[in-house]
C-alpha cells in the first residue's frame, strides 16, 4: 500500500486506475439515455453552420455556436449521438488530467492524485463526459484557466508568469464564450490575480488580453450573444421563484460533501490557505443560482465548482483519513481510512450518476413508436420545448417530417404562455398528423390537458408511455388524427 | 508551570468560550424546536440529550477552567511536624521501597508511616531496614480511608502528607508545600500525581517532537489550578499535605466512598476550610500500564463519583460556595459520558441500516446550523484547554471507558458486586478481549453498517446518498476511535519490558573479557532501572558474556557486574559501536539504593523535564508570538563518553549528547564555566581522541542534591579530522537509540 503510494509507478498506476474508471464508467454506457435535448439542439445548429444553411437557433444558443456545437456536429457526423457523446468524454478526461496537474502545482503529487480521483469519482463529471453538451467543453476552458494561473504562481522567470496568465485569460475567455453564463467567474480569477502577490505584478496580462477578447466577442464576433439570449436570461431569473432553500439543497445536495471536505482542508497546516482559496474559487456559480433563484441546470453547472472543489476537498480529505486513523504513525492504516473516504465519495459519485442518468426522460419508446408508425412529411405537434429530439433521432428516416410546436399547430392557450421561445416551425393552424402530449420539460409551464378540449374530438390517443425518471414518472401520450 | 496571567490570548479565549456556549444554546434550542425526527422521538430524544449533556459538561469546564491560577511555593514555614503516611496493600515491596527512600531523603523534618493493610512481614522487615514506623491494622474497615484514619490515630503530627506506595516524592516535596500552611483555614495543599513510565496506557509519546499527551494532564495542569481559584481544588488522595485540625473538623477521611479523597475534601470544604494546589511536580508515580488496571481504576472512580453524588451531593451540601458546588458537579457527572457516548456511537450505524435519521432532515439547514456550532464548539475546547487537551486522544479514552463508566451505576445500584481494588502495577495478566469487547463491537458494527449502506447505493435500494456519505463519515470516526484505543491496548501488553527504562545519559568504565584479555572501554548508559541499564561502548571488539561495569554518578560511583541479554552493533571506521541491554547480576544493597535515589531524584525528574506535556493553542500562536528559536547549525543526536579536562588541574567524566559542526552538547557532573577553555577527549575505542574547545554556555540542570551541567562547547579548530571523526562516530552511535 505504501510503495502504491509513494514511488512513481504506484503513483501513476493509481492515476491511470482513476483514468481506466472515468473511461469505463463512459464508454459502457455511452447510450444510457436517448439524446438530450440541448444535445439535439447544438448538434442540429452546428450541422447547419457546417452546411452553410440557415440557423434559425443561432440566435437563441446560450453559448457561441461555433465552438460546441460546430464540434459536436463533427463528432456527430463520424459516429451519430456516440460519436458527439464521444467528444466530451475525451474533454472529460483532459479535463481530469488539468485537475491532478493543478492539485499537483498547488498542493503536491499525492493530493494531486487525491483530487483527481474525486473529480473523476463525481456524478457530475462522469455524466458530463456523455452528454452531448457545450458544458464539459466549457468546464475544460475553466479548469485549463484554472490551471495555467497556478501555474503561474509556480513560474519564476516573468516572460513565464507573462505568457500563462495570457493563456489563462485566453482559456477563461473561450470558457465564457462556450457557455455564457461562465463570465460569472472572471471576477474570481481577476480578484485572484490581483490579491497574488506573485502575480500581482503581471496581473495586466491577465486582465488586458481577457478585455481585448470580451470586447471582440461582444461587439465585433459575427456570433455574439444576441439580444434574444439576453432577453432569455432575463426571462429565466424573472420567471424563477425557487426558494432559496430549495435551491441550497438541490446545490448542495451535490457540493455540500465536498466543501465539508474542504473545510477540513483549510484547517490543513500547508495547504489550509490553498483549500480556502479553491473553495472561494468555487462560490460564483453557487451564487449565481442562489442570487437569481434559477433551478435550471442546476445539476449540470455544479460542475464548475467541482473544478476547484476537488482539489480544495483532497487536503481535507487526507486530514479528515489522518484523523480516523487517529493520527497513526503506521502508514498502512492511515492510507486505509484515506481509502475508507474515497470509497465513500466513489459510490456518493456513482450513486448521483446514476440518478443524473434519469434526470431528463428517455424518450425512445417514442422515437421507435414513430419510427414504426410515422411517415415521411408527417408533422407532429409537441407539447414541449419544441420537436428538436424527434427531429434530430428521425431526420434520417423522415427527412420531410416536421415537429411543431403544439401552440403552434393548435393556437396559443395558457395565454400565450405555452411557447417559451421555440424555434420557428409551421404557420399555425397547419394540420398536425400526431399529437405528443409529454408535459416533460417546459410543457409544465401549460400542461397538454389545456389543448385537450381543442383537439380531442378529431385525434385520438394511440399510444401511452410511462417514462421513469429518478424524481419519479411522467407520461407521454400520442394522439393520432382520426 | 504556566502563569496564565502572562498570556495574552487569555481574554480572548474566555470571549471564545462564551460565545461557543452562546451557539451551542442557540443550536441545542433550534435542534429541540426544529429538527426532532416526529416519526422516531426516541431516536432523536437520545440523541439531543446527549448533545446536551455534552453541553453542560463543556460549559462546566469552562467555568471551572475560566482563570487557572499558579501559586509559587513560599517559604517553607518552621518547626512544624509532619507525618508521611504510606498506605500499602498489595504492592511489590520494591515499589514501595523506592516509595520510602525517596520519603526518607525528603529534606523537610518528618515522619514515615507505612500502613500496611496486607499485614506482610516482608513489609515490615523493609521498614526496620530502611528506619520507617510500620502499622498494621487487626480489621481492615474503610478501605484506603479506614488505614488512613488508622495512622491518623497513632499520629500526633500538626499536619500529615499521604502518598500511594507507588508514589514517590522529590526530596523537596514538603520545602514547597508547607509554606502554604502560613493561611490558618487552608486545609490542605495538593501538587499533581506525575507518572514517569511514560510507555504506559495513558501516555501517547512523541519523541521526535519531545512531547507526552497524558490522559489526566487536562486535570493535574488545568482543571486543578481552575478549581483552585474557586477554593475547590480537591485532594486526590496521594502527594498532598493536610491539616490534622482539618481532619478532625471532618472526623478524619470519609469512608462512604471508594474515593474518600474527594468525599473528603467536600466535607472539609463544607466546613469553610480552604485548599491550595501547587502545580510543580513534586512526586512522580507509576501509571496504569495497560487497559486493565486502567479501567479498574476508573471503574472505581466513577463508583466513588456516584457514592459521593448520593451520600454528600455537592449541589444540597450546607457550607458550600456556588462556585465550589458547580466546581464538585462537573466532577461527579462525568461517569454519565459512559451513556453519551454510547449514543454518539450507535447513532450513524442505526442512521445507516435503517435510513432513519433522529432529525427531520440533514440538510442543507441542518449542516448550516451545525457546522458553525461544532467548528466553534472545538475551537472553544481547544483554547479553554490551554494546550492541555488534545480532543482526538481524549475522544479515544472516553471510547476505550465508555463501558466502564456504563457500569458503575449498575455497581451503585447493586452494590453487593462492588468491592475495592487497589490498581494493579505492572503487565501480570494477558490481555483478554474481553476488555475491548465493547469497542471491538462499536468498531464492527460502524464498518458493517457502513457496508451495507454503501451497498444499498451502489445496489439501488436506497438513494440517500448524503445521509449515507455523512453517517459513514461519522461511523468511520468512530471506527477509528475503536482501533485506535484496541490496538493501543494491545501494544501494552505485548511490551516486554518490565521496568520502564529511563533515558539518561551516564559515563561507564566498562571492563570485559576478551580472549583472556580483560578490555577497559568508556561507555555511556543511556537508560537505567533499578535491576539493568542499556550501554553503549565503544571499540573495534564488541563485548559479550559478563560485564563489570563502573556507573560514574554524580554522587559516587556505583559499581556492578551484569550479563548481557542483548547487542546490536554499528560498525564505523572498524571500530563497533555497540549498544548491549545489561541485566545486573550483581550489585551491593547500598548501590542498588543509591542507583534508585539517583533515577527517582535526578534521571526521572530531568528525563521528564525534557518532555513538553503542553502544546500552544492557535490563539497563543498568533497573540503572544512564535517561540523564538535558536538559530543553530544542524546538529547529530548520539551519545558518546568523553574526558574532560578543565583548565589546568581538574578531570571529570561527561558524555556528547550531540555534536554539529561548530560544536558539541556535552553533560558533565562537574561546572564547565562559559569561557573557559576545555579539552575534551572522546572516548572511541581505546582510544582518547582530544577536541580542544571553549565553553560558550552552561545550564544547570534542576536536580535534587544530584547537579547537571549541560555545556554548550565550540570547537577550537572545526573542520578538523578529529572533530569530523568524532561527529561521524556520534551520528553512528545516534543509530543506535
Amino acid at each position: 500500500m505504501r510503495r502504491l503510494f509513494e514511488n512513481d509507478r504506484g503513483h501513476y498506476l493509481l492515476l491511470g486506475l482513476v483514468f481506466l474508471y472515468g473511461t469505463a464508467m463512459s464508454l459502457l454506457r455511452l447510450d444510457y439515455n436517448s439524446v438530450f435535448i440541448d444535445e439535439a439542439y447544438h448538434i442540429m445548429i452546428g450541422r447547419q453552420l457546417l452546411a452553410g444553411v440557415a440557423c434559425p437557433g443561432c440566435p437563441f444558443a446560450t453559448g457561441a455556436v461555433t465552438l460546441h456545437p460546430v464540434a459536436a456536429a463533427m463528432g456527430d457526423s463520424l459516429g451519430g449521438i456516440t460519436g458527439a457523446r464521444l467528444l466530451n468524454t475525451v474533454l472529460g478526461l483532459l479535463l481530469t488530467l488539468i485537475v491532478y496537474s493543478t492539485g499537483r502545482i498547488l498542493l503536491d503529487r499525492r493530493r494531486g492524485l487525491v483530487a483527481a480521483a474525486v473529480f473523476m469519482f463525481a456524478g457530475q463529471t462522469l455524466y458530463l463526459m456523455k452528454l452531448a453538451t457545450y458544458d464539459m467543453l466549457a468546464a475544460f476552458f475553466l479548469g485549463a484557466a484554472l490551471f495555467l494561473v497556478a501555474a503561474a504562481r509556480r513560474a519564476e522567470e516573468p516572460r513565464a508568469v507573462r505568457t500563462l496568465l495570457a493563456s489563462a485569460a485566453a482559456a477563461l475567455f473561450l470558457a465564457s464564450a462556450t457557455k455564457f453564463l461562465l463570465p460569472v467567474f472572471v471576477p474570481a480569477f481577476v480578484l485572484w490575480v490581483f490579491l497574488d502577490g506573485r502575480l500581482r505584478r503581471s496581473a495586466a496580462w491577465f486582465v488586458l488580453p481577457l478585455a481585448i477578447l470580451g470586447v471582440y466577442f461582444l461587439f465585433l464576433s459575427r456570433h455574439h450573444p444576441s439580444l434574444a439570449v439576453m432577453g432569455q436570461i432575463e426571462d429565466v431569473r424573472t420567471t424563477s421563484h425557487t426558494p432559496a432553500g430549495t435551491l441550497f439543497d438541490w446545490i448542495f445536495r451535490w457540493v455540500a460533501l465536498f466543501y465539508l471536505f474542504a473545510v477540513f482542508g483549510a484547517f490543513h497546516p500547508r495547504y489550509g490557505r490553498t483549500a480556502v482559496l479553491l473553495a472561494a474559487l468555487s462560490t460564483p456559480i453557487v451564487l449565481v443560482h442562489l442570487v437569481t433563484g434559477a433551478e435550471q441546470s442546476v445539476n449540470k453547472n455544479v460542475i464548475y465548482a467541482m473544478i476547484f472543489l476537488a482539489p480544495a476537498a483532497a487536503p481535507g480529505i487526507e486530514r479528515l483519513a489522518w484523523l480516523f486513523s487517529m493520527r497513526s504513525d503506521a502508514r498502512l492504516v492511515r492510507r486505509a481510512y484515506l481509502c475508507a473516504v474515497l470509497v465513500i465519495i466513489w459510490v456518493f459519485g456513482f450513486s448521483n450518476l446514476r440518478w443524473l442518468e434519469r434526470q431528463y426522460p428517455d424518450v425512445r419508446p417514442v422515437i421507435e413508436f414513430f419510427d414504426e408508425h410515422g411517415f415521411d412529411g408527417m408533422t407532429v405537434a409537441v407539447n414541449g420545448w419544441d420537436g428538436v429530439i424527434y427531429e434530430y433521432a428521425l431526420g434520417e428516416r423522415f427527412p420531410r417530417a416536421r415537429f411543431v410546436h403544439i401552440e403552434q399547430a393548435l393556437g396559443p392557450v395558457c395565454g400565450g404562455a405555452g411557447n417559451r421561445g421555440g424555434t420557428p416551425g409551421p404557420a399555425r393552424g397547419a394540420g398536425a398528423d400526431f399529437i405528443l402530449c409529454e408535459d416533460l420539460y417546459y410543457g409544465k409551464i401549460c400542461p397538454c390537458s389545456e389543448y385537450r378540449e381543442i383537439f380531442e374530438d378529431r385525434y385520438l390517443l394511440v399510444e401511452r408511455f410511462t417514462i421513469e425518471h429518478s424524481w419519479g414518472t411522467s407520461d407521454a401520450s400520442i394522439f393520432g388524427r382520426i | 508551570m504556566v502563569d496564565y496571567t502572562d498570556i495574552k490570548a487569555e481574554p480572548l479565549r474566555r470571549l471564545v468560550a462564551l460565545l461557543a456556549v452562546a451557539v451551542t444554546a442557540y443550536y441545542l434550542w433550534w435542534r429541540v424546536t426544529a429538527t426532532l425526527n416526529p416519526n422516531a422521538l426516541l431516536f432523536a430524544w437520545l440523541l439531543w440529550s446527549a448533545e446536551l449533556f455534552g453541553a453542560i459538561k463543556t460549559a462546566l469546564l469552562y467555568f471551572v477552567v475560566w482563570r487557572p491560577i499558579t501559586r509559587p511555593a513560599p517559604p517553607p514555614l518552621p518547626g512544624k511536624t509532619v507525618d508521611v503516611l504510606v498506605p500499602t496493600m498489595n504492592e511489590e515491596a520494591s515499589v514501595l521501597r523506592t516509595t520510602l527512600l525517596a520519603c526518607n531523603d525528603m529534606t523537610y523534618p518528618h515522619r514515615t508511616i507505612v500502613l500496611d493493610d496486607g499485614g506482610r512481614e516482608a513489609i515490615r522487615r523493609l521498614c526496620e531496614e530502611l528506619g520507617v514506623d510500620y502499622l498494621a491494622r487487626d480489621r481492615h474497615e474503610g478501605a484506603k480511608a479506614g488505614n488512613l484514619n488508622f495512622g491518623l490515630s497513632r499520629s500526633t503530627a500538626e499536619f500529615v502528607a499521604v502518598f500511594d506506595a507507588d508514589h514517590a516524592p522529590l526530596p523537596h516535596f514538603l520545602d514547597r508545600l508547607m509554606g502554604f500552611f502560613e493561611d490558618e483555614k487552608l486545609a490542605f495543599v495538593q501538587s499533581p500525581q506525575d507518572y514517569y513510565n511514560i510507555d504506559s496506557f495513558q501516555h501517547r509519546v512523541d519523541r521526535g517532537r519531545r512531547h507526552i499527551w497524558a490522559e489526566q494532564s487536562l486535570f493535574y495542569s488545568l482543571i486543578e489550578p481552575g478549581r483552585d481559584r474557586w477554593n475547590a481544588a480537591y485532594f486526590v488522595g496521594s502527594c498532598a499535605v493536610l491539616r490534622r485540625k482539618a481532619l478532625d473538623d471532618v472526623d478524619g477521611f470519609q469512608t462512604g466512598s471508594i474515593t474518600e479523597d474527594m468525599l473528603t475534601s467536600i466535607r472539609i470544604h463544607s466546613k469553610g476550610w480552604r485548599s491550595a494546589y501547587h502545580t510543580e511536580k513534586l512526586a512522580y508515580g507509576i501509571a496504569a500500564e495497560t487497559i486493565r488496571p486502567f479501567l479498574l481504576q476508573r471503574s472505581r472512580w466513577g463508583l466513588g463519583g456516584w457514592q459521593v453524588f448520593f451520600k454528600a451531593n455537592p449541589l444540597f451540601l450546607p457550607g458550600l460556595s456556588l462556585a465550589q458546588r458547580l466546581c464538585y458537579f462537573e466532577s461527579l457527572i462525568y461517569t454519565l459520558e459512559g451513556f453519551q457516548k454510547l449514543v454518539f456511537y450507535l447513532t450513524p450505524p442505526i442512521a445507516l441500516v435503517t435510513g432513519v435519521l433522529p432529525m427531520r432532515a440533514l440538510d442543507i439547514a441542518y449542516l448550516v446550523h451545525f457546522i458553525p456550532y461544532y467548528a466553534l464548539s472545538l475551537i472553544a475546547f481547544n483554547e479553554m484547554c490551554r494546550g492541555y487537551g488534545g480532543i482526538l486522544m481524549l475522544e479515544q479514552y472516553s471510547m476505550g471507558k465508555f463501558v466502564a463508566y456504563m457500569k458503575t451505576l449498575g455497581m451503585m445500584l447493586f452494590p453487593r458486586r462492588a468491592r475495592f481494588h487497589v490498581t494493579p502495577k505492572g503487565r501480570h495478566a494477558p490481555m483478554t478481549w474481553r476488555l475491548v469487547a465493547a469497542q471491538t463491537i462499536v468498531g464492527a458494527v460502524s464498518v458493517a453498517a457502513i457496508a451495507y449502506a454503501l451497498a444499498g447505493l451502489l445496489l439501488r435500494w436506497r438513494n440517500d446518498e448524503f445521509i449515507v456519505a455523512v453517517n459513514s463519515l461519522w461511523a468511520l470516526y468512530n471506527s477509528g476511535l475503536a482501533l485506535g484505543i484496541i490496538l493501543f491496548a494491545r501494544r501494552k501488553f505485548v511490551q516486554r519490558r518490565e521496568l520502564f527504562r529511563i533515558d539518561d545519559a551516564v559515563p561507564v568504565v566498562c571492563r570485559f573479557d576478551d580472549g583472556g584479555r580483560e578490555v577497559r572501554r568508556l561507555g555511556v548508559a543511556d537508560d537505567l532501572t533499578r535491576r539493568g541499564a542499556g550501554v553503549i561502548v565503544t571499540g573495534n571488539r564488541p563485548p559479550s558474556g559478563e560485564m563489570s561495569l563502573e556507573f560514574v554518578m554524580p554522587s559516587r560511583t556505583i559499581e556492578s557486574k551484569g550479563r548481557i541479554v542483548h547487542r546490536r552493533s554499528v560498525e564505523v571506521n572498524g571500530y563497533d559501536a555497540t549498544r548491549a541491554g545489561i541485566v545486573f547480576t550483581e550489585i551491593g544493597g547500598d548501590e542498588r539504593d543509591e542507583m534508585t535515589r539517583y533515577l527517582h531524584e535526578s534521571s526521572v525528574d530531568k528525563f521528564m523535564a525534557d518532555f513538553d506535556d503542553r502544546y500552544r493553542t492557535w490563539l497563543e500562536r498568533r497573540l503572544d508570538g512564535e517561540r523564538k528559536r535558536m538559530r543553530r547549525a544542524r546538529r547529530h543526536e548520539g551519545l558518546v563518553p568523553i574526558v574532560v579536562r578543565n583548565g589546568h588541574e581538574t578531570m571529570s567524566y561527561g558524555v556528547i549528547r550531540n555534536i554539529s559542526s561548530t560544536g558539541v552538547l556535552v553533560s558533565t557532573w562537574d561546572e564547565l564555566p562559559p569561557g573557559h577553555e576545555v579539552n575534551l577527549y572522546a572516548g572511541i575505542g581505546d582510544e582518547l581522541i582530544p577536541i580542544p574547545g571553549t565553553v560558550i554556555r552552561m545550564r544547570r540542570h534542576r536536580v535534587n542534591g544530584y547537579h547537571e551541567y549541560r555545556s554548550g562547547i565550540s570547537f577550537a579548530r572545526p573542520g578538523s579530522f578529529k572533530v569530523r571523526y568524532t561527529a561521524w562516530y556520534v551520528r553512528k552511535s545516534g543509530e543506535l537509540r
